[in-house]
């Protein structure tokens, strides 16, 4: 069984894996549309806090986490130029016995999603990805550099622009 | 009260508000039909984009990405190992010449002080003994060994397989295997297998009798077992299973 010393006691790091991994993951997924990116993003920072010795309770490792994730995603982008083939990429699991046309809708309504996604800034789309993961306002003011009093007003706007934008997708 | 700003409102909708501040908002929101509204607004458009995003939600093989993640950490740790023991060498190469320069009459401390030519360069021999390293083939290797040999298993510092017998043998080699032959059953023979992704064989006696897999052992009936770093793993090729020292 694997432990390691995060600086708040010893913790199983299985445990961690399977608490935090599927949403770490999915979070990747939402942010870069490209399944092998957001795979290798999520599994790299668990390899690094493997590696360092990274300390703070367990809100704050979750933070780092999803910190050092969101900056590989970031630069996984940034090296492979790949924004036109990440709008073409389906890393969504693919449905079974489901005609043709209802497959080609789900990809369209998959697509406007990411296109209404890419009109938001950087930072509003991190925070509304990372909130809708379940990390709360201090976790969120960790991984993005803010003060936590900002949050709300941060997320209630990013909120109100992914809605506008989704519903100009529908128009 | 004023009203409360639209971070203060979703604040209040995410529970994230101090109970006392809470209750503050919460009496002013149901006093006020204004902020009724923007509460409203605030939890429809959370609706509508966590809707949204329900769309984006990718495949998960949790056991395969736990399993990766640690072959990953295997692999680098193995890498910062070796980088430091190769940093240790140098140091201590230096201390030594140091140290030997220093000591009186050495030939270095002549040679440096030009009394005497320099010594030709010493030829490179690696003591070999019983040991050889095999490269994989296609991320795939073979080891055959004769029948009553001891085997003691562990991840080794590279991408190829290290075979040693401190007993006397023989061994045959090709592309991808290692056949060692006429050892004795006293000593063990040692299988420092790759940290990268890696399918070899064990063969005794030419019976396929283990298969290791990317650092993990696996043995007809008995399971899997994930090869140590630094302690070895003794495994009874007769009968039973492998047996951690």
């Amino acid at each position: 069984m694997q432990t390691q010393n995060f600086g708040w006691g010893f913790v199983n790091f299985d445990q961690l894996f399977d608490d935090v991994y599927p949403r770490l993951h999915r979070y990747c997924t939402r942010m870069t549309a490209d399944a092998d990116v957001a795979e290798d993003a999520a599994q790299e920072a668990f390899v690094r806090l493997l590696h360092r010795d990274v300390t703070g309770d367990a809100a704050g490792v979750r933070a780092w986490l999803f910190k050092v994730a969101t900056h590989l995603v970031r630069d996984g982008a940034r090296v492979r130029n790949n924004r036109e083939r990440l709008l073409r990429a389906n890393p969504m699991d693919t449905v079974e016995d489901v005609t043709p046309e209802l497959e080609l809708v789900r990809k369209e309504r998959i697509d406007a999603v990411r296109r209404a996604l890419e009109t938001l800034e950087d930072r509003d789309r991190t925070l509304l990805l990372l909130r809708e993961e379940g990390l709360s306002y201090r976790e969120l003011a960790l991984a993005i550099d803010v003060k936590a009093s900002s949050v709300g007003t941060l997320l209630a706007r990013a909120r109100r622009r992914l809605a506008g934008a989704l519903n100009g997708e529908e128009t | 009260m004023r009203h409360p700003d639209a971070g203060r409102l979703q604040a209040f909708i995410d529970g994230e508000l101090s109970l006392d501040l809470a209750g503050v908002v919460e009496r002013h929101v149901l006093r006020c039909p204004t902020c009724q509204e923007r509460v409203a607004e605030l939890q429809a458009a959370e609706s509508r984009v966590g809707q949204a995003l329900g769309l984006l939600e990718p495949v998960q093989d949790l056991e395969a990405a736990r399993w990766e993640a640690r072959r990953r950490w295997a692999v680098r740790r193995s890498a910062t190992h070796r980088k430091r023991l190769a940093a240790a060498a140098v140091a201590l190469l230096f201390v030594g010449a140091g140290a030997a320069a220093a000591m009186p009459g050495s030939p270095i401390r002549a040679w440096l002080g030009g009394d005497t030519p320099a010594p030709a360069a010493a030829v490179a021999t690696e003591a070999r003994g019983a040991a050889l390293a095999v490269g994989l083939v296609e991320g795939r290797g073979r080891v055959e060994l004769d029948r009553g040999v001891r085997l003691e298993l562990r991840t080794g510092p590279d991408d190829r397989i290290r075979v040693a017998a401190s007993s006397p043998g023989a061994f045959d080699t090709g592309a991808g295997w290692v056949r060692v032959t006429a050892h004795g059953t006293e000593a063990p023979v040692r299988l420092e297998l790759p940290a990268v992704p890696h399918r070899i064989q064990v063969l005794v006696g030419g019976a396929l009798r283990l298969e290791i897999r990317d650092g993990v052992l696996h043995r007809a009936g008995l399971g899997a077992v994930a090869l140590p770093e630094s302690d070895w793993l003794a495994v009874d090729l007769d009968d039973g299973g492998p047996d951690e020292q």
